[in-house]
């Protein structure tokens, strides 16, 4: 587990886990996931995102629709849907990928694989698209729910 | 019952007021260290708990829980963090500074009004520190 591409390999496993045990934890949701090989992530209306810091460092981006985005939060707070507003979906996605990213970062803590994490950011925007820069690896899950919009990525550098 | 949620994250308050509510706990909530420390200070520390993020912009989390155990004033409340560091060094680091219980997130709703309980039932964390010791 020395080379680069295994640990990135590594964490993108444990990150996909952390995901789905936030998702069932938090949420009751139970999803079924599938990987996604587009190096561009779809359009989106909100997304969290976070670098973690490494000697090769790579970013985090967990993205949704508003309606997905929604319905998760709703069912975090116990609050009617149309009652949350964008400020709050946003950082809600911010807090999701920081309990993903945290979760790694806690099992990596004290390992050649060790890194740090950046203060989550929030991007909210009608049709945002993310693109890596040509020959940028990413790594990409989406729920396979169709009515769901919602897929974490690993730019990595 | 008062309790004070210090957290950064909307979604995460709206959790702990669903969590604290359900309790028939009064909850207050700062976004940061320094306004939750206004509130501890303005209330002379008035508060039954207080949930405390680790990670926020500006006073951590860690600092403010430091700060409260320094102050005769405060040091009477108990603390849980509620956070995503879940590294034993962390867990231990807290508990050294004082704090009483601690909740990893991601947490379930139960979860979380079980340790609130705990806390404000027993004050000084004794069962988690025993926990702690016989790992």
């Amino acid at each position: 587990m020395n080379s680069e591409n295994n640990l990135r390999t590594g964490d993108w496993a444990l990150l996909c886990q952390a995901l789905d045990e936030a998702l069932r934890t938090m949420t009751g949701l139970e999803l079924d996931w599938v990987t996604s090989p587009s190096a561009e992530v779809t359009r989106t209306t909100y997304a969290g995102m976070m670098v973690l810091a490494a000697e090769r460092p790579s970013l985090l981006l967990i993205r949704a629709s508003q309606s997905t985005a929604r319905m998760i939060f709703s069912y975090m707070t116990g609050e009617e849907p149309d009652s949350l507003g964008d400020k709050e979906l946003a950082d809600g996605l911010c807090e999701l990928v920081n309990m993903v990213a945290g979760d790694v970062k806690s099992k990596r803590t004290g390992t050649e694989a060790a890194f740090e994490l950046t203060p989550p950011v929030s991007v909210q925007g009608d049709g945002l698209f993310f693109r890596g820069k040509t020959g940028t690896r990413v790594e990409q899950v989406a729920a396979a729910d169709a009515e769901l919009s919602l897929s974490m990525s690993l730019f990595v550098l | 019952m008062r309790v004070l949620t210090v957290e950064d994250s909307a979604i995460v308050r709206k959790i702990i007021r669903r969590a604290g509510e359900a309790l028939e706990m009064e909850v207050l909530e700062a976004e940061n260290g320094e306004q939750g420390y206004d509130i501890i200070a303005s209330l002379e520390g008035s508060l039954d708990l207080i949930l405390l993020d680790w990670n926020m912009p500006g006073m951590s989390g860690l600092d403010l829980l430091k700060m409260i155990k320094k102050d005769g004033r405060y040091r009477h409340i108990p603390v849980m963090m509620v956070t995503t560091e879940r590294h034993p060094e962390q867990i231990i680091k807290a508990v050294q500074a004082g704090a009483a219980h601690y909740m990893m997130k991601p947490f379930t709703i139960d979860e979380l009004s079980k340790k609130m309980l705990e806390c404000v039932g027993r004050g000084d964390g004794h069962e988690f520190r025993e926990q702690l010791t016989n790992r």
